[in-house]
């Protein structure tokens, strides 16, 4: 379901920024509240013990380079453009120096210590949703955000592509992709049959849509 | 708390804040005040109600843990939220399982289980379409502190474990006579705080019959439980009937039995790469671990709780507690040393007691937290850190840091060996060992800050690391009065460290003793053997050789025993010295060894090793065999110390000896050098003792007189008198200083300065508590010989009854000098003319004739020249066989006792008189004044050997 912003009364997102930048406490503390849950749950789904760490992380890195946006476009691409940085960045700091990391193939389950337990995620309190989400983090990590920017952000493909920093036509290529590799996952991680279905049914509306964004002229 | 799942009206929940987009369940919306903090300051904090959340702690099994302040009752809590998206509970039975379970848990009292507040249900999530969502909530006991699985870690001693882990046992015991099984047992869910108490937390409350549906069961079997997440049981802790869902308090013995192996051994008894395998090797016995120096009983009472049937375990928790507790009872051989044990023995050298020796301690070396924290590499690291700041003066003041947290690591470590070693009942060692981690803790922190200092703060940085150093052996285990009362033995120690540093003399040796016996009753085994060590130099300083070395001895098993490497280094080396001064070379040869070893095995110091190298050049000098090897041994030691960038004192000792030693063999230009060596790496000395200056110009001295230069020396004398006399009464060296002078004024001629010295030293020797005899009458003769010389035989008989007098009833070294006495007596009443007086004397002399050949060829001259038929030949040939004695005893190299010293003295002297036929009446001048003097010099030459034997007989203290 997508939820368009609401725009009255609410001053827009770049002059907050600027404000911020200006050192304006208040406009900050308006910006992080208002994109908070955002990021922070772009974390939860890979790092979750350091989501808060790397939350924080990720506006300050924002502040730094607000210079570098200038309004064009949405706040909240530009924002998660950020946060896959940094989340790479991380990733790259824990990994072996032998192997390079490629977020096209490496999910964020082999990145982790398994004995690390993972939360349940707030947002995705029903078990199917957290089923998925195990599939999820299993898939590449780029495969992972693309899905997850499109099904739980609602961002355009259009908007994905710009924190992706790829052409629009791969990100469709990766989203029809990503689904197979997903229903692999629910299959393997199922308990029955029954939960497997359930789950994929979730992700038909969600292939519909694809479906639908994938028709869509550009 | 009510029995309604629906929030009552105070329940707490979460605010509702309308610029927060998004859904929020608890956890995000205290990350948001956190991230809110830490981007722009002030504060953010998230209100649950009554309570204030402070910060995420941490992820249980179940849910969110988070710090937050009880405003109300102004103390910290914890608060777990169980959140409920675990279970499929659209009826609310599992809300209502969970809510039972808690309020069991909180009516649970015991000082080993957490403590629950209060449970509830309240609103945890918030979502974005305005619906929220309800959870389970506790408010626990904040229990700052670590949990078993890190105090492991840093190896404490095996005991300290055991009864951290009956702790365990009897909360879960009291938790199983509740009803209420724990299910998750393992190190993480046990915490030690500051005070040593341990609690037992995160019951598994979560534990349900059915595994949570979404995800597939991998392992086969009815009703077995998927771990893909860990949520119930953590599968390295779990029984074996855990893995096919049966829950009961037998399970929770297994898991803490698996516990308490892994922190004893380091490695769990089972293990498994996939469940399958670990589900396996449970069903075996575990090997017994060998040489951890546990007795058996203790891992037959672990096997026990871990055998495969619930019904082999032991009964309960309590017959657990029991059995180990039994087991910990049995003492392992290396504390069964008595306080008489032979020092090799003792120290586990070589042989059978090798298997037992030193090395093989568990309390041995490092913990390696501590040693990760600051090894070598973090050491450079920081290092380099502060020398790179851009401040004018980083490379000093970093070193100065970096020299302030190695003291903190050093006093760390010792306080650790000392708890370590320390045989307090286990509950007392808990308490220690939690004070240690809290130091730690202080430790980490020190470091961190040094490196991440700015460059303004890098002033003020030295005095900021510059902590407290940790008294843990002292608040866990003292009672107040034991308390006062250490203190009060350190100042005892101190002052008396202070004392000797500062040279002076007058100790009370029985009050020392006193404090040993106290501090030792108080189990300060660090201030034992301080004042023991320090009571062996206050003997040595006595000249009381054997009384040294059964103190040292004493010290040196003390400092083993307890654990004090460094020290018992220094005590080794110093015990090989007194054995050496004792001229019982294979013994001090033996310690050396002994000593050398322990210093690779244990660590050296460079002055330490220093410190050996002089400690072998002593018990070299001193023995007849390798007296040529103790000038390798000096200039080995010298080079240590005059190579440290901060070289103390020391340098001081190694320098003379090697001086003394150039002189010996006649070199004075090497001893020259050897001085300027030694007081060019003074200069570097930041904190020089009083000692060191008086050291050097008596060594420069010494040079000059070899020289021939007696003004020079008499001039060094002279600035050293005037520092003992400024350092006020109550020092030894005043007399020797003076007699020092005295000799270089007399080697000058200068008769009445002479005599004013040697008159005020030996007036101020006698006066001592402990008149040192043999000195005195050293003194008494060369103030004898002067007179002679000086034509002054209305003085001698006088002067010979005092020489007679002191050393009467003494030592029967100084038997020797009487004899002498005598025969100057005889000399001096031949030289006034009266011969038959001269006769009388000498036939007076007892000389049994077994000693005729020990007697002094002085008695034959005597007996020669109170011939009143000599013949002039005669007298000549006499003078030329003396001549002759003299010459062959140039060097004087081979006196190594006082009584061969004299000899020389004595021949010079005959020499002088019958070359300048000094017979002259009263008042009249001697004919061959050069004659005189040149003889003189040899007898200063003489004196001076004298004098230097002596040095080396005077306390090495090194």
């Amino acid at each position: 379901m997508r939820r368009l912003p609401e725009v009255s009364e609410r001053e827009p997102d770049d002059a907050l920024l600027r404000r911020w930048q200006a050192g304006d406490a208040n406009a900050a503390e308006r910006l992080v509240k208002r994109y908070f849950a955002v990021v922070f749950r772009f974390f939860r789904s890979k790092l979750p013990a350091e989501a808060e760490d790397m939350t924080q992380k990720t506006f300050a890195a924002c502040l730094e380079s607000a210079s570098r946006w200038r309004g064009e476009g949405s706040f909240r691409p530009y924002l998660l453009g950020i946060a896959r940085k940094q989340l790479f960045a991380s990733l790259r700091r824990r990994g072996r120096t032998e192997k390079v990391f490629d977020p096209l193939a490496a999910s964020v389950h082999g990145a982790i210590d398994p004995g690390i337990i993972s939360p349940s995620v707030g947002v995705a309190a029903r078990e199917h949703d957290r089923l998925l989400l195990e599939a999820l983090r299993r898939i590449p990590i780029d495969f992972q955000i693309t899905v997850e920017l499109f099904y739980w952000e609602d961002l355009s493909l259009e908007e994905i592509a710009g924190v992706l920093e790829v052409a629009v036509g791969t990100v469709k290529s990766r989203l029809g992709r990503a689904r197979v590799m997903l229903r692999e996952q629910l299959e393997a991680l199922a308990a029955d049959p029954q939960t497997a279905e359930t789950t994929m049914t979730n992700l038909q509306h969600w292939a519909g849509a694809l479906r639908d964004a994938l028709d869509r002229p550009e | 708390m009510t029995d309604d799942p629906t929030p009552a009206a105070e329940a707490p929940t979460i605010d509702a804040d309308p610029s927060l987009d998004g859904s929020f369940d608890l956890g995000a919306r205290i990350a948001l005040g956190s991230v809110l903090a830490r981007l722009l300051g002030g504060s953010h904090s998230t209100r649950l109600g009554r309570y204030e959340v402070i910060e995420t702690v941490g992820q249980g099994a179940c849910g969110q843990v988070y710090r937050a302040r009880d405003a109300q009752l102004d103390r910290d809590v914890a608060i777990k939220v169980l959140l409920p998206g675990h279970f499929h509970d659209d009826d609310g039975v599992e809300q209502r399982r969970l809510l039972d379970e808690a309020r069991a848990l909180a009516r649970l009292r015991h000082p080993n289980v957490v403590e629950v507040f209060d449970v509830g249900v309240a609103d945890v999530a918030r979502h974005a379409d305005g619906t929220t969502q309800h959870g389970v909530y506790l408010v626990m006991q904040w229990l700052p502190g670590e949990t078993l699985a890190r105090f492991a870690a840093s190896r404490p001693p095996w005991r300290t474990l055991v009864e951290a882990y009956c702790q365990v046992a009897l909360g879960l015991q009291a938790a199983h006579d509740a009803g209420l099984v724990h299910g998750d047992v393992k190190p993480h869910n046990a915490i030690i705080d500051r005070a040593g108490l341990v609690h037992v937390v995160d019951f598994g409350l979560a534990r349900d019959a059915e595994a949570p549906s979404g995800l597939r069961r991998t392992v086969e079997g009815s009703g077995s439980r998927t771990v893909a997440t860990a949520i119930v049981g953590t599968p390295l802790y779990m029984a074996p009937e855990q893995h096919r869902g049966e829950l009961s308090p037998h399970a929770d013995q297994y898991a803490l039995s698996v516990s308490l192996w892994q922190a004893l051994v380091g490695a769990a008894p089972f293990v498994g790469d996939s469940l399958v395998e670990l589900a396996i090797a449970k069903q075996r016995a575990p090997a017994r671990p060998r040489g951890t120096g546990i007795p058996r009983a203790l891992w037959a009472a672990l096997g026990t709780g871990l055998a495969v049937s619930p019904l082999q375990r032991h009964r309960d928790l309590r017959a657990w507690v029991d059995a180990l507790r039994a087991a910990s009872r049995a003492r392992p051989r290396w504390q069964l040393l008595g306080a008489g044990a032979a020092l090799t023995a003792a120290l586990g050298v070589g042989g059978a007691a090798a298997t037992r020796g030193w090395g093989a301690h568990p309390c041995d070396g490092d913990p390696l937290e501590l040693e990760s924290l600051w090894d070598d590499t973090a050491r450079q690291r920081t290092q380099a850190a502060l020398a790179g700041l851009d401040h004018p003066d980083a490379a000093r003041l970093g070193d100065a840091a970096v020299a302030a947290l190695d003291e903190h690591a050093a006093r760390w470590r010792r306080e650790w060996a000392q708890a370590c070693h320390s045989d307090a009942a286990p509950d007392v060692a808990l308490r220690v060992h939690a004070c240690l981690s809290e130091a730690r803790d202080a430790f980490a922190l020190a470091v961190s800050r040094a490196n991440s200092v700015e460059t303004d703060g890098l002033d003020a940085l030295e005095s900021k690391l510059a902590g407290e150093p940790p008294r843990c052996l002292e608040h866990a285990a003292r009672t107040a009065e034991e308390q006062a009362e250490i203190a009060a033995l350190e100042q005892v120690a101190a002052a008396l460290r202070r004392d000797l540093e500062g040279g002076v003399a007058d100790v009370d040796l029985v009050a020392i003793d006193a404090a040993i016996v106290r501090a030792d009753a108080l189990r300060r085994a660090d201030l034992v053997v301080a004042l023991q060590g320090d009571a062996a130099v206050v003997a040595l300083r006595r000249r009381d050789l054997e009384a040294a070395r059964e103190r040292v001895h004493d010290a040196v098993l003390r400092a083993n025993a307890a654990g004090l490497s460094a020290e018992a280094l220094d005590l080794m080396t110093r015990l090989a010295s007194v054995h050496g001064q004792l001229r019982e070379t294979e013994e001090a040869t033996r310690i050396l060894a002994i000593a050398r070893e322990h210093a690779a095995r244990h660590g050296s110091t460079d002055e330490q090793r220093a410190a050996l190298d002089y400690a072998a050049g002593v018990v070299a000098s001193f023995s007849r065999e390798v007296h040529d090897g103790a000038e390798a041994h000096y200039a080995r030691a010298c080079e240590t110390l005059i190579a440290l960038p901060d070289p103390t004192s020391k340098v001081m000792h190694c320098t003379v000896s090697l001086v003394l030693g150039a002189l010996d063999r006649g070199d004075v230009d090497a001893a020259d050098r050897h001085l300027a060596a030694g007081v060019a790496a003074s200069e570097r000395v930041r904190r020089p003792s009083a000692g060191m200056y008086v050291e050097f110009d008596a060594a420069a001295a010494e040079i000059a007189a070899r020289r021939g230069d007696f003004a020079s020396a008499a001039r060094a004398a002279r600035r050293n008198l005037e520092r003992e006399r400024a350092r006020g009464p109550g020092h030894a060296s005043l007399p020797a200083e003076l007699a020092t002078l005295a000799e270089f004024e007399a080697a000058q001629l200068h008769w009445d300065a002479a005599l004013d010295a040697w008159n005020e030293a030996i007036a101020v020797a006698s006066a001592s508590d402990r008149p040192p005899f043999d000195q005195i009458a050293i003194w008494q003769e060369s103030r004898l010989g002067v007179l002679l010389t000086a034509g002054r035989f209305d003085r001698v008989p006088a002067e010979v009854s005092r020489i007679i007098a002191t050393t009467e009833g003494d030592a029967e070294q100084v038997e020797a000098f009487q004899t002498d006495a005598r025969l100057m007596l005889a000399w001096s009443l031949w030289a006034t003319g009266d011969a038959d007086g001269a006769r009388r004397e000498f036939a007076r002399l007892s000389i049994e004739p077994s000693r005729v050949d020990q007697l002094p060829a002085f008695a034959d001259r005597l007996r020669l020249l109170l011939d009143p038929g000599a013949p002039a030949a005669r007298i000549d040939a006499f003078l030329d066989a003396a001549r002759r004695r003299r010459a062959a005893r140039a060097g004087f190299g081979d006196a190594l006792s006082l009584r061969d010293a004299t000899e020389p003295v004595l021949d010079a002297l005959a020499v002088a008189m019958v070359a300048a036929r000094a017979v002259p009446g009263p008042g009249g001048a001697p004919r061959d004044a050069a004659a005189l003097r040149a003889a003189y010099v040899d007898h200063a030459r003489a004196l001076a050997m004298i004098r230097r034997v002596a040095f080396s007989a005077a306390p090495q203290q090194f």
